[in-house]
C-alpha cells in the first residue's frame, strides 16, 4: 500500500465517529498492521447519526444483518466513481469491454450489487438492461427475449434456477458472483448455456477481485481493494501463498471506511505472473470461516447463528440437529430439537425466517422452507 | 414566451427533429410531412421491442440502459437512454424534486418499482444529483417487510418518501396498524393520480405533505408545488399539446395530452400522447414560478390503472382475448381497491358460443392470457399487489366476429 493511501486511510479513520471508540488514539499509528481489526458488529451497531451530512448526494445500500440491525454502506460520488472505475476494469480483464449487450439480473434495489455492476458496464461501453430477479419466470424470460444478450450477469443459483428462460442463442459470456462456485456447478452451467463464465469475487463490504480467461484465482487491484490475509489464530498477517482468513481495506468506502474488515473467507493470495499477461496479483477463496448453510441467490445462514436463536427461545442450547437439503431453487432447512413444545417450535421458525432481510425475501417467494421437528 | 425564448424553442424543436429523422420509423410517419403541426401522433408501436432498430436515432452503440415497459407480453416496449440523455432526464426531474421542497438535507426512500422498470433508477439519479441522501427500497408487498422498512426510517431518520399512491395506501395502513409510530415529512407519489381523502389521511398518519408527481415511463412530466393545483413543467424541456380526442385538433379545453420531449435522444418522443385527458394552464401560479401547468383531468376511456402504477390498455386486453379456444364479444371489466392499496380486477366475459362442460378448463386458460397480457401487469399479480377473478357467460344475442367490446368500472376509491 502506498504511503498516501494509508494516510488518506488514517485521515478518514480519525474523522470517522460511526464505529464508535474503535479508532480512539490512531494518531500514533505509524504501521497500517497497528490499525485495529473492522468486525460484522461493528459495521451493524454502527452509529449513522453521527454522520455529517455533505452537500453531495449519498446512496445507502444494505447487506444481510439480523433483521434489527441490517448493514447499511454509505456511498458518495467518490465511492461511486472508485467502483465504477473499479468494475470497468474487471470487464477488460473479462474481455467484455464496448458494444456487448448485458443483462444485469441481479437485486436492483436495497442491495447494491445490481446497481454497481450496471455503472461498470455502462462505464465500460456496454448497453444494460437491468432486470430484477424478484419477478415471474415468465416476464423475465420475455424480457430475455426481447432483450438479446450477449452477457447475462448474474448468480449461479439464479442461472440454474431460470436456466430454461434465460437461455438466449447471442449468449457467450456469463458473469457470476455473490456465490461460491462450485467446479461442478460452473461446468452444468456453461455446459447448458453453451456458454464460458467469468466469476467475480466481492462482498457488500468491499468489490475484491475477477476472473480472467485462465480462470485462475481473482485478479485484484492493490489500490482499489487492499487484501491481508490473517492467521486465523493469532491475527498475524500472513505471506503469500498462505491460507487464513481474508481482511480487506476498500478506497471506495468514504462515508462508512471499510479497514480491515474481516471478512471470514478463507483465502490466499499471490503475486504470481498470470499467463492472460495481466500483472496484478490474484487471490483464491477456499471457503467460510464458519459452518455455514448456502441458502440462494449469495444468501447464507451460519450455524452458529441458528444455534444462538435456538438457545434464546429454550433459554440455553438444547439437543439438536441441523440439516438441509435442495429441491430446486428451493432450500429446505430442517431443525430437530429434544424438547418439541408447539409454541416454542412456531417462534424458532418465525425468528428463523425473519432473520435477516435475505431469509424473509427468500422465504417469502417459497425459496427457503423451515421445518422444525417436522412442523413446516 | 419571449422572442428569444421562442427562437430558442423553435431551434431545440428542429434539432430534434433533424434527429429524429435518423430513425426509420419517423421518416415512414410523417412522410412528406415538413412542418411539425403536420405531423401525425406518435404512437406505441415507437417502443415496440420488435422493431426497436427502427426506432432508434442513434446508433444501437450509444444505448447506455434499456428500460420497460408495459406493451404485451409477447411484445414489451423498450424505452432506451444514452448515457447523455439519462442525465439530462435526471437534471430535469432533480428541479422538478426542488419544485416539492425536496432539498440536499432530506434523506429520501424510494419505494418505486426498479429495473426493468425506470421510475425507481430515474429518481434516484435524480435525488442523487440533488445531494440528498437516497436508499432504493423498492416495492413491498407483505407487511413484515413494511415494518421492517419503518425501522430503518427510523434509524435513519428518513423523512422523505417517494411512491405511489396505492403504496402510500398500504404505508398508511401499516403505519395505523403500528399506531402512527412513524412520522414522514414528504410524500412525493408518482405513477397514479392522488384523490384528496389520501393526502388527508397520509398527512394525519404520517404528519407528511404530499406532493404528486406526473410522469409516464417514456418521459417525467411534472410536480406539483406547495399550491398543490396542477402539475408544473418546463417548456424548455417538454412541448405539451392538448388536442381533441376525436379530430386531433388543437383544442384550448381539456383534450389529450400530447407531449415532445426536447431532450429525448436514443428514441426522440415527438407528438406522443400520454393517453390521459387534460388542459394546460398558463396563468402565472401564487407559487410564483412562471412554468405552466398541467391540469390533469382523467384517462382516456377503455384504460384504467391498477395498484403499483400499472396502467391497462384495452389493446392488451383484446390481444390477450383473441388467443382463447373460445371467442369472447364483450368484456366488463369492474376494478376496485381496498384500505391495504390492492386493487381487485373483476373481468366478466361474454361468448356467444355455447360453452359446455369445459368451463374450468376455459377460466384457467384465460385467466392465464389476461395474467399475462402485459410484463408489468403480470408483475404485479405475481406480487398479490392486484388480485383478478374472471366470469365467463354464455350470452345468446352476442355477435360473432366482432371487436371485443370492452367496458370498465372503475370503482377505487382509496387511491385513486
Amino acid at each position: 500500500m502506498l504511503d498516501s493511501d494509508i494516510k488518506t486511510t488514517l485521515t478518514r479513520l480519525k474523522s470517522t465517529k460511526i464505529y464508535g471508540n474503535l479508532y480512539d488514539g490512531i494518531d500514533d499509528v505509524h504501521d497500517f498492521t497497528q490499525i485495529p481489526f473492522l468486525d460484522e458488529s461493528r459495521i451493524r451497531n454502527a452509529d449513522f447519526g453521527s454522520l455529517k451530512k455533505e452537500d453531495k448526494g449519498l446512496y445507502v445500500y444494505f447487506t444481510s444483518g439480523t433483521t434489527s440491525k441490517p448493514k447499511a454502506i454509505y456511498y458518495n460520488a467518490d465511492s461511486i466513481e472508485y467502483a465504477t472505475e473499479y468494475l470497468k476494469w474487471f470487464c477488460e480483464i473479462e474481455g467484455i469491454a464496448e458494444k456487448e449487450r448485458v443483462v444485469v439480473l441481479m437485486d436492483q434495489y436495497f442491495w447494491g450489487v445490481g446497481y454497481f455492476t450496471t455503472q461498470g458496464h455502462v462505464r465500460a461501453g456496454n448497453t444494460v438492461i437491468p432486470i430484477d430477479t424478484d419477478l415471474p419466470r415468465e416476464v423475465i424470460g420475455d424480457l430475455i427475449k426481447a432483450s438479446h444478450p450477449t452477457v447475462i450477469s448474474s448468480l449461479p443459483s439464479v442461472l440454474i434456477e431460470l436456466k430454461d428462460v434465460l437461455r438466449s442463442p447471442d449468449v457467450k459470456i456469463l458473469e457470476t458472483t455473490g456465490e461460491l462456485l462450485a467446479k461442478q456447478t460452473r461446468r452444468e452451467i456453461e455446459t447448458y448455456f453453451n456458454a464460458e463464465i467469468f466469476d467475480a469475487y466481492g462482498l457488500t463490504e468491499g468489490i475484491i477481485g475477477v476472473e480472467c480467461r485462465f480462470h485462475d484465482g481473482y485478479h485484484f487491484l492493490p489500490n482499489k481493494a487492499y487484501l491481508e490475509i490473517i492467521d486465523l489464530e493469532t491475527d498475524k498477517v500472513l505471506q503469500e501463498d498462505k491460507w487464513g482468513e481474508l481482511a480487506i481495506t476498500t478506497f471506495s468506502h468514504a462515508v462508512t471506511p471499510i479497514t480491515r474488515y474481516k471478512t471470514k473467507d478463507i483465502c490466499k493470495i499471490s503475486q504470481k505472473k498470470c499467463p492472460c499477461g495481466d500483472k496484478s496479483p490474484r487471490v483464491w477463496v477456499k471457503g467460510r470461516n464458519q459452518e455455514t448453510i448456502l441458502l440462494h441467490e449469495g444468501s447464507e445462514l451460519a450455524v452458529k447463528d441458528l444455534e444462538a436463536i435456538i438457545s434464546k427461545v429454550y433459554g440455553k442450547l438444547i439437543k439438536h440437529k441441523i440439516d438441509f437439503q435442495k429441491e430446486g431453487s428451493t432450500t429446505i432447512l430442517r431443525i430437530w430439537t429434544i424438547d418439541t413444545d408447539a409454541e416454542k417450535t412456531k417462534l424458532m421458525k418465525s425468528k428463523i425466517v425473519n432473520f435477516n432481510y435475505e431469509t424473509m425475501h427468500l422465504s417469502k417467494r417459497n425459496k427457503l422452507r423451515v421445518v422444525i421437528n417436522g412442523e413446516v | 414566451m419571449s422572442n428569444v425564448n421562442k427562437l430558442y424553442m423553435v431551434q431545440k424543436t428542429n434539432t430534434l427533429i433533424e434527429k429524429a429523422r435518423n430513425a426509420l420509423y419517423y421518416r415512414k410517419l410523417w412522410g412528406s410531412a415538413a412542418m411539425f403541426k403536420d405531423f401525425p401522433l406518435a404512437s406505441k408501436d415507437l417502443f415496440d421491442s420488435r422493431k426497436i432498430k427502427e426506432s432508434l436515432a442513434v446508433n444501437e452503440d450509444q444505448v447506455a440502459y434499456y428500460y420497460f415497459s408495459a406493451g404485451t407480453t409477447s411484445n414489451p416496449k423498450m424505452i432506451p437512454f444514452t448515457e447523455h440523455e439519462w442525465v439530462g432526464r435526471g437534471k430535469y426531474r432533480k428541479e422538478c424534486y426542488e419544485i416539492a421542497t425536496i432539498n440536499k438535507r432530506d434523506k429520501v426512500a424510494i419505494l418505486l418499482p426498479f429495473g426493468p422498470w425506470v421510475a425507481g433508477p430515474s429518481a434516484q439519479t435524480a435525488l442523487f444529483m440533488l445531494g440528498c441522501t437516497v436508499f432504493p427500497m423498492g416495492l413491498l408487498s407483505n407487511i413484515d417487510e413494511i415494518r421492517e422498512r419503518f425501522s430503518i426510517f427510523q434509524k435513519h431518520n428518513i423523512g422523505v418518501v417517494i411512491t405511489t399512491p396505492s403504496f402510500a395506501q398500504r404505508l398508511l395502513y401499516v403505519n395505523e396498524m403500528l399506531g402512527r409510530e412513524t412520522r414522514i415529512k414528504k410524500i412525493i407519489t408518482s405513477g397514479e393520480y392522488i384523490s384528496d381523502t389520501l393526502r388527508e389521511k397520509l398527512h394525519d398518519s404520517f404528519g407528511a405533505t404530499v406532493y404528486s408527481s406526473y410522469a409516464s415511463s417514456e418521459s417525467f412530466i411534472g410536480i406539483e408545488c406547495s399550491i398543490h393545483n396542477g402539475f408544473h413543467f418546463d417548456p424548455k424541456q417538454l412541448i405539451v399539446e392538448t388536442i381533441d380526442q376525436h379530430t386531433y385538433l388543437p383544442t384550448r379545453g381539456v383534450g389529450l395530452l400530447v407531449i415532445t420531449s426536447l431532450v429525448s435522444e436514443a428514441i426522440p418522443l415527438i407528438r406522443y400522447p400520454l393517453g390521459d385527458l387534460g388542459l394546460i394552464d398558463y396563468a402565472q401560479c401564487p407559487c410564483g414560478r412562471s412554468w405552466p401547468r398541467i391540469i390533469w383531468e382523467g384517462r382516456v376511456q377503455e384504460t384504467f390503472k391498477v395498484s403499483g402504477g400499472v396502467k391497462v390498455h384495452s389493446y392488451q386486453i383484446r390481444e390477450a382475448l383473441s388467443k382463447s379456444h373460445i371467442p369472447i364479444c364483450r368484456c366488463k371489466i369492474e376494478v376496485s381497491d381496498n384500505e391495504m392499496g390492492e386493487s381487485f380486477v373483476v373481468f366478466n366475459l361474454y361468448t356467444a358460443t355455447e360453452i359446455g362442460t369445459q368451463k374450468h378448463v376455459l377460466l384457467e386458460e384465460l385467466s392465464s392470457l389476461l395474467t399475462n397480457m402485459s410484463i408489468d401487469f403480470s408483475d404485479v399479480v405475481y406480487h398479490k399487489i392486484v388480485r383478478m377473478s374472471i366470469g365467463l357467460m354464455y350470452e345468446e344475442n352476442a355477435k360473432k366476429n366482432m371487436k371485443i367490446k370492452i367496458e370498465v368500472l372503475d370503482k377505487q376509491k382509496y387511491a385513486r
